[in-house]
C-alpha cells in the first residue's frame, strides 16, 4: 500500500489528500444532519457511561451520546469558522486593494490595522459579539471583524512590493487603468496569499469561537458547540469522566489539522511555483 | 599527467515538470557535458543564455532544485562529488560568485557581509585589505548594497567568494555591464588567483571577456558541449574554429561582422522626442544628472554610452514616463508627455524576467499590448509554442524577444532600449537588433540604445552620445 502511494506522482498524491480531507469534512456536515433529536435526547438510564461500542465517545451526565454531540459541535464550528474566515478574507482583500489607490487611503487602512491589533484580541472579540447581541450572529461577526488585520497587513506588503515591479510599470505605460492592473496583475498574485491566509485564519477562528463560548460569552448553552461541551465537561473531569473533554477536544484538533493539509495540497496543485517540488 | 581539479564527464540534467493535469514529463536541459579544470587554469564556459550554464554551477555546488535529477559524474580532485561532500566543500573549497547582485543581503552592510565569509584571522583587517586590493573605497564597507553602484556591488560579491582562499572558484556571469576599469580589475584579480594555483570556472555569454581572461573556452549549446577551443582559435573569421555554431557566435560579435550598417536615409520626418534640461538627484543628495538634454528623431537610432551606476537607467525611466524629473520636461512630437493612456515611448528593460509577470503565460503577456497575432513575432523568431508556456520555462533571450514584441505595438513611436541585449549571447543580440533597426527604418521608429558596449553602439547607431558629456555632473 505504502509503495503504491509512493509511486503516485506528486499531483496525484495531492489530489488524494484533498479527496480524503473533503470526504472527512463532508461526513461531519452530513453526520450532523443524521443525528437528530433521538440521539441528543436525554436518556437517564445511560448516564455517565464510558466509551463502548454502542456509545463510541461515551455519554454525559444526562445520558446524551457524546459522539452525536461532538459531530454536531464540529459541524457548528465548521460553519462558524467558514463563515467568519470568508468574511474576514473579503474584508482583508478589499482594504488591501484600497491601499493601492492613494497614499491617503493607505494611511487610513494602516491606521485601522494598528487600531485593531493594539486592542487585545479576545477583549475586542467579546466586545463586538456582545454589542451585536451575542448568539450565532454575534460570534460570527465578532470573529470576522477581528481576524482581518494581520492578513490585510501581509496583502498590503505584497501590493507595495508589486507596485514597484517592472511589469506593473510597463502595464501602466501601455495605457492600462488602475482597475485593470489590480484585476489582472495584483489579484492573481494575491489569491495564493488569500488562500494561505484563509487557512491560517480558520483554525484561529474555530479556536477563538470555542474559547469565548467556553468563557460563556459566545454561543448559547443549549447549542452543542465544542466550546460549550468543553466548558461543561470541566465540572466532571475531577470525578474521572475524562472522555467528556478528551474526544471532543481531539476531534477539534483533528479537524483543524485536516484543514491545514487540505490547504497545502491545494496550493501544490494550483501554484506553478510550488507544484514542482517534492 | 596532472590530475584535474574538477572533471565533468558525460553530465546530464533533467527536470521533472507537469504538462497538463497529472501527466509527468521529463525535460532534459543538459544532455552531454564534458570539461575539466586543472590547477592555475581558467576555463570559460560560453553559451547562449538559457543553455543551462548556470545549472552546471549549481550542480557542482549541489544546490540544484529538488525536482532535478542528474546523471554522469562530477569529480573533484579525482573523487566523485557526493551530496554530503558538496555540503562540506561549498563555501570553503568551492566558492561561487553569483550572477545577480540580488544575492547580497539588502539589509546588511557590505563590509559585514564580506567578513561573514572569512573563517579565520583578523576579519576587519582582512576585509579592509581586500577592499583596497580590488579598488573599493573603505567607506563602501559601511554602506548597504543599494547605496553602491552596480559595478561596486559586483566587486563586493566577487570578493566575498574568494576572500577565504577557496581552491575552485565558479564565477557565474560576474562581469556584465561593468565599466572597463572595473572589468579590468576583476579580470586581474581572477588571473592573480589562478596564478596562485586556484582553478577558475568562468561562466559567461560574453565571448569578449572570456577571451581576455580564459586559457581555454568550452562552447556550450542546447545542452551539449560543442567545442573546446584554445583562446587563439578565436581570430579572423574563425577559420580555426571547428563547429559552425562557434563560428556563428564569434562572427556575431559587434566587433566582427555582426550586421550590415544601414545609415538613416529619410531625415525629413516631422516630430521628435525631446528631453529638456532634466535634473535628478537621490534623496540623500548626490546628483545623478543636471540639465540633461537629448533629442531623438523618428527613424533615428541614438546610441547612449555609459557605464553601470552612472544614472542611465534613471534617465531612461524619466524619458519613458516611469519617473518624474525634478526639473525639466519631456516633449513628444511637440506635446508634453502625458501620464494617462498608452505612452508613445516604451522602455525595454535589461532583465526580461523582471519585466514579465511570472504568473502569466506568454500569450497573455503579448495580449496586454495587443501583439499576440502580430507578424512581428515571426520576424523576432518567437515560436508559436512559446506562447503556451510560463515565463520560467523560457530563457532570457527568448523572454527578451517577447518584451521587444510587447513594446512595439502600433502606438509606439519611440523605443528606449536600456541595456536591452546585455544579458544575451551575441547571436541573439544580433538578431534582435536586426529587427529593431529594420523597424526603425520602416516605421520611422526613434530608438535610444543605451549600453556600456561601445562596439555594439558603433554598429547600430546613427549618432553616439556619451552619458558623461550630457549629464553635467
Amino acid at each position: 500500500m505504502i509503495s503504491n502511494i509512493r509511486s503516485l506522482s506528486l499531483r496525484q498524491r495531492a489530489l488524494l489528500t484533498i479527496t480524503l480531507s473533503v470526504l472527512f469534512l463532508l461526513s461531519i456536515a452530513i453526520g450532523s444532519f443524521l443525528f437528530g433529536e433521538d440521539e441528543l435526547a436525554i436518556q437517564m438510564q445511560n448516564k455517565n457511561s464510558s466509551p463502548s461500542l454502542s456509545h463510541w465517545f461515551g455519554t454525559d451526565w444526562l445520558g446524551r451520546d457524546m459522539f452525536a454531540r461532538t459531530v454536531d459541535g464540529l459541524a457548528l464550528s465548521l460553519g462558524v469558522g467558514l463563515l467568519a474566515s470568508s468574511i474576514s478574507v473579503v474584508i482583508a482583500l478589499i482594504l488591501s486593494l484600497l491601499t493601492m489607490w492613494s497614499e491617503w487611503a493607505d494611511r487610513i487602512v494602516t491606521w485601522f490595522i494598528d487600531l485593531f491589533l493594539s486592542v487585545p484580541h479576545l477583549v475586542l472579540l467579546i466586545l463586538i459579539s456582545f454589542s451585536l447581541g451575542g448568539g450565532f450572529k454575534g460570534v460570527v461577526l465578532g470573529l470576522a471583524f477581528t481576524h482581518w488585520p494581520s492578513l490585510t497587513r501581509i496583502l498590503r506588503g505584497e501590493i507595495l512590493q508589486m507596485k514597484t515591479a517592472e511589469y506593473v510599470g510597463i502595464s501602466k505605460q501601455l495605457g492600462k487603468s488602475k482597475w485593470w492592473v489590480a484585476r489582472y496583475h495584483f489579484l492573481p498574485h494575491l489569491i495564493p496569499q488569500l488562500f494561505v491566509g484563509f487557512l491560517l485564519m480558520f483554525p484561529h477562528a474555530i479556536l477563538h469561537e470555542a474559547s469565548i463560548t467556553f468563557l460563556g460569552f459566545g454561543l448559547p448553552a443549549e447549542q452543542p458547540a465544542i466550546g460549550v461541551i468543553l466548558s461543561e465537561s470541566m465540572r466532571y473531569l475531577s470525578v474521572g469522566m475524562w472522555w467528556l473533554a478528551f474526544f471532543p477536544g481531539l476531534s477539534l484538533l483533528l479537524m483543524v489539522g485536516i484543514f491545514d493539509r487540505l490547504g497545502h495540497s491545494l496550493q501544490k496543485l494550483l501554484d506553478p511555483f510550488q507544484g514542482q517540488k517534492r | 599527467m596532472e590530475m584535474p581539479l574538477l572533471e565533468v564527464n558525460d553530465f546530464s540534467l533533467t527536470f521533472r515538470t507537469y504538462e497538463r493535469g497529472l501527466r509527468e514529463k521529463e525535460l532534459t536541459v543538459i544532455r552531454k557535458l564534458n570539461m575539466n579544470i586543472k590547477r592555475s587554469e581558467i576555463v570559460a564556459v560560453v553559451g547562449a543564455s538559457g543553455s543551462g550554464k548556470s545549472l552546471l554551477a549549481n550542480a557542482i555546488l549541489g544546490i540544484l532544485p529538488e525536482h532535478v535529477h542528474t546523471n554522469g559524474e562530477i569529480k573533484y580532485k579525482g573523487r566523485v562529488l557526493e551530496r554530503r561532500e558538496q555540503e562540506k566543500l561549498r563555501g570553503k573549497e568551492i566558492c561561487l560568485i553569483p550572477q545577480s547582485v540580488n544575492a547580497l543581503d539588502p539589509l546588511m552592510k557590505t563590509g559585514k557581509q564580506v567578513r561573514h565569509s572569512i573563517k579565520k584571522g583578523n576579519r576587519h583587517e582582512i576585509q579592509r585589505s581586500i577592499f583596497r586590493k580590488v579598488g573599493l573605497p573603505i567607506e563602501a564597507g559601511e554602506k548597504y548594497p543599494f547605496e553602491l553602484s552596480g559595478g561596486m556591488a559586483r566587486r563586493v560579491l566577487a570578493i566575498s567568494a574568494f576572500v577565504d582562499n577557496p581552491e575552485l572558484i565558479i564565477a557565474d556571469e560576474p562581469t556584465p555591464g561593468m565599466d572597463p576599469a572595473a572589468l579590468q580589475e576583476t579580470i586581474s584579480i581572477l588571473k592573480q588567483l589562478a596564478g596562485a594555483g586556484k582553478g577558475i570556472l568562468f561562466i559567461t555569454h560574453d565571448i569578449d571577456t572570456a577571451l581576455k581572461l580564459a586559457d581555454k573556452v568550452v562552447v556550450f549549446n542546447k545542452g551539449e558541449t560543442i567545442e573546446e577551443a584554445s583562446v587563439d582559435a578565436f581570430s579572423g573569421t574563425g577559420e580555426k574554429l571547428k563547429h559552425p555554431f562557434t563560428k556563428n557566435l564569434w562572427n556575431s560579435m559587434p566587433q566582427n561582422k555582426f550586421l550590415p550598417i544601414k545609415k538613416i536615409t529619410n531625415r525629413d520626418i516631422q516630430g521628435e522626442l525631446k528631453a529638456q534640461e532634466l535634473c535628478y538627484s537621490y534623496p540623500q543628495g548626490s546628483t545623478l544628472f543636471h540639465e540633461l538634454s537629448l533629442t531623438i528623431k523618428p527613424g533615428e537610432i541614438v546610441g547612449l554610452h555609459g557605464y553601470s551606476g552612472s544614472g542611465k537607467t534613471t534617465m531612461a525611466k524619466i524619458i519613458a514616463g516611469y519617473l518624474k524629473p525634478e526639473e525639466g520636461r519631456v516633449i513628444i512630437d511637440g506635446h508634453p508627455s502625458q501620464t494617462r493612456g498608452h505612452s508613445p515611448v516604451q522602455l525595454v528593460w535589461q532583465h526580461p524576467e523582471k519585466a514579465i509577470n511570472p504568473r502569466w503565460k506568454l500569450k497573455k503577456v503579448l495580449q496586454e499590448s495587443g501583439m499576440e497575432n502580430s507578424p512581428l513575432l515571426d520576424e523576432l523568431g518567437i515560436k508559436k509554442e512559446w506562447l503556451e508556456r510560463w515565463p520560467s520555462e523560457l530563457s532570457g533571450g527568448e523572454l527578451q524577444r517577447i518584451c521587444v514584441a510587447r513594446a512595439l505595438n502600433k502606438h509606439t513611436k519611440y523605443l528606449i532600449a536600456d541595456e536591452m541585449t546585455t544579458m544575451l549571447d551575441t547571436v541573439t543580440q544580433a538578431k534582435i537588433w536586426q529587427v529593431v533597426i529594420k523597424l526603425a527604418r520602416e516605421r520611422n521608429l526613434g530608438v535610444l540604445a543605451i549600453s556600456h558596449d561601445h562596439a555594439l553602439l558603433d554598429r547600430i547607431s546613427d549618432v553616439i552620445v556619451d552619458f558623461k558629456d550630457i549629464s553635467n555632473v
